[in-house]
């Protein structure tokens, strides 16, 4: 039965045409043009696990650099005081 | 992990000829970039089996949903009267009466092929395909062996009587 298709194969032939060189070439770079992540269920772990990890992260520096934030909100309640003040007299 | 270089070696050309057979004649080669981006993925990702079938007819599979994502720019449904091939496509061919030659075979292929029905149309173009096998189409279209080779042969006997009374023998 499969020779009875051999003039579609044969009629295939007379239809192709070679794709350009540029063009084999941008294919070959398909790896480098594709993010290898995505959201698939194989990986959403790992996407959960970043999101918890970025959040302790986060805390661990707020909680472990009090000077620098204390510096910030000592600032902005000297800033209050003084327009306190200004205001005021 | 599996030669990416060879196996665009091996597929660029029938992935974009494939797409040609189709009547995608604009697009073709982002269209089968676009196949090429999708089967690195799924091979990164591990979604390719070797024991469930070739990767030939994996990424054929593909492509097949790509040009079912596409249809409505196939130039199968498009094409009219005034089809014009050199608005269409940048041909690498030197020699320009072999050229000239192909297009008009292809231009004729797409106007004739129009009056199969989508399954037929589907299963001839796989098939036209050098190293296609009627297994491997069976597998990527999920039908019976059998199913296809009718398919085929309707396609094949309506097409070559459309062509014949062009003057290309089938």
């Amino acid at each position: 039965m499969n020779d009875d298709f051999k003039s579609l194969k044969q009629l295939g032939k007379k239809l192709d045409q070679p794709p350009t060189p540029q063009m084999m070439m941008e294919w070959a770079r398909t790896p480098f043009k594709v993010s290898t992540f995505s959201m698939k269920k194989n990986n959403w772990w790992s996407l959960a696990a970043a999101l918890i990890a970025g959040i302790l992260i986060g805390k661990f520096l707020l909680q472990s650099s009090p000077d620098f934030f204390s510096m910030v909100a000592k600032n902005q309640v000297e800033d209050e005081t003084f327009e306190y003040v200004y205001t005021n007299n | 992990m599996l030669d990416w270089n060879e196996i665009v070696e091996r597929l660029g050309p029938r992935l974009y000829n494939y797409f040609i057979r189709r009547g995608f004649l604009k697009d073709t080669d982002d269209l089968t970039q676009d196949v090429f981006s999708r089967l690195y993925q799924k091979i990164t990702d591990g979604a390719f089996d070797k024991a469930k079938g070739s990767l030939d007819a994996f990424a054929f599979g593909i492509a097949r949903f790509v040009a079912l994502e596409n249809h409505q720019n196939s130039q199968i449904y498009l094409m009219d009267d005034d089809f014009n091939w050199d608005d269409i496509v940048d041909s690498p061919e030197s020699n320009l009466e072999s050229s000239y030659q192909r297009h008009q075979t292809i231009e004729l292929f797409l106007k004739e092929i129009k009056n199969l029905n989508p399954v037929q149309q589907e299963v001839l173009t796989l098939y036209m395909d050098d190293e296609l096998k009627l297994e491997d189409i069976a597998l990527l279209m999920k039908l019976p062996v059998g199913t296809v080779k009718s398919h085929l042969f309707r396609a094949k006997e309506k097409l070559k009587n459309l062509l014949e009374t062009k003057g290309i023998s089938l």
